[in-house]
């Protein structure tokens, strides 16, 4: 086995053992909590019918587990040859995050609903505390009284009303866990993945669609989405915008997920080495089709014919007036990033 | 900076919003940053995103640093020197003496 398995084989080991033992955690957690309800339902028509959403959880992780699996990919691991080791993969960690984000609603649903449960036992229980304050013949003649009603009252311990509040818990929870059970990579993967990209504010991240995304999504069988992830990404920016940590627009990337190359008739060079005004629609790009900056958005060939249009006394005016500026942001930003291109506007 | 180049720089910063990644990847972050820092920010752009963007009515100084973008980082090492003969000859042809000379004995 090669280095590089060897160290993704480990990563996936090593997370998958750690995050098991936590839904195993929480399962056993999760049944106590049932049982309890289970007893409160005897006396009272509770939702008891509850699911074990650790039990979906661990389920629902083994079934992604094999369909990455039959795409050739980990959910837990990948190799990143660029940093020499191995990490998680982006698809695989949006996909885990929002699978414990459906446990995480579904344990707050029942903390609820204990909550609830426990406040009203509370106030029921004030008559029992305040008798504790009386004389002790006048507390013995109270237990005698109760009881004979200790058969009523179980059921009466709770109103309609307030067993209708649990119940909305407790099928909020139900909801929640089928939900879960449901989960599907196509129907849910392009709400994981944006999720994720906007928790870490990385729209702007270069290439993170491209390489990190669309390759994964493609052997997936699910490339079809990659256009529908880029567009609910640019949505989510522009509401995203008014938050003062997001607000440099010209780093958003769009790739062209949408667009079809379009095949143009004439190459570069003879574009630039005709005369504007011998430019056919051909050179143009149009190939009978009307050309928008929606729809095909700024490609070489457009600055092609923008630089056409400028001369060379322009081009200088220009460079004498941004030239100065440019340079003090130029070393300002390289001392930032430690990015030289070696290249600068002249 | 005259308000005219940074009414410009508005202009080009929104248009490289459509530009593809390949292309975009090859501006230097410094040079985006400067776009960023220097443009006007209340400068209206009015983009038509029905035309292409030959078509659109941009400002001449956007269309000068679009041009310089596009030599500067994005045609090829070849097709850049050639542009830059071309410049240097056309400047030569516009300020040599007998042009110079020309323009003095119209006026």
């Amino acid at each position: 086995m090669s280095k590089e398995n060897q160290e993704v084989e480990k990563l996936e080991k090593e997370f998958k053992s750690k995050l098991f033992e936590v839904i195993s955690e929480l399962s056993s957690k999760l049944n106590e909590l049932m049982t309890t309800i289970q007893k409160t339902g005897k006396y009272v028509d509770l939702e008891t019918d509850l699911p074990n959403m650790g039990v979906t959880l661990n389920n629902k992780l083994n079934e992604m587990q094999r369909e990455f699996q039959k795409a050739g990919l980990s959910i837990y691991s990948q190799y990143n040859e660029e940093l020499d080791f191995a990490n998680m993969p982006l698809i695989g960690e949006a996909i885990i995050t929002d699978l414990m984000t459906y446990v995480a609603e579904g344990q707050q649903k029942l903390s609820d609903y204990n909550d609830t449960s426990l406040k009203i036992l509370t106030k029921k229980d004030e008559p029992v505390k305040a008798l504790e304050k009386v004389s002790p013949l006048r507390r013995m003649f109270a237990k005698i009284k109760n009881l004979f009603a200790i058969k009523k009252q179980q059921g009466q311990v709770y109103k309609q009303e307030e067993v209708d509040e649990m119940n909305t818990y407790l099928s909020d929870y139900k909801d929640i866990d089928n939900k879960l059970y449901n989960y599907n990579l196509r129907d849910n993967i392009v709400p994981a993945i944006v999720k994720k990209l906007r928790q870490h504010n990385a729209y702007a991240v270069p290439g993170i669609l491209e390489e990190s995304i669309a390759p994964d999504l493609e052997k997936l069988g699910l490339s079809d989405l990659t256009p529908e992830i880029q567009e609910t990404l640019i949505e989510e920016y522009k509401k995203d915008s008014r938050n003062p940590l997001i607000h440099d627009l010209s780093k958003l990337h769009v790739p062209d997920f949408n667009r079809e190359n379009k095949k143009d008739g004439t190459s570069l060079e003879e574009v630039h080495d005709k005369p504007r005004d011998l430019l056919s629609d051909n050179d143009r790009g149009i190939n009978g089709e009307k050309r928008s900056l929606r729809e095909d958005g700024v490609k070489l060939e457009d600055l092609v014919l923008i630089d056409k249009t400028v001369n060379a006394s322009d081009r200088q005016v220009a460079i004498t007036s941004i030239h100065k500026e440019l340079q003090a942001t130029e070393e300002k930003v390289q001392d930032k990033t430690q990015e030289d291109t070696g290249k600068s506007l002249e | 900076m005259t308000i005219a180049y940074q009414n410009a720089l508005a202009e080009v910063d929104t248009i490289l919003e459509f530009m593809s990644p390949e292309l975009l990847h090859k501006i230097p972050n410094s040079f985006l940053e400067f776009i960023k820092q220097k443009k006007s920010k209340s400068y209206t752009i009015n983009l038509d995103m029905e035309l292409p963007l030959e078509e659109q009515d941009l400002l001449k100084e956007t269309r000068t640093i679009l041009s310089l973008i596009y030599r500067s980082y994005l045609c090829s090492s070849e097709q850049s020197r050639k542009l830059k003969i071309e410049d240097s000859m056309e400047l030569k042809e516009k300020y040599s003496y007998q042009n110079l000379l020309k323009k003095s004995n119209k006026k």
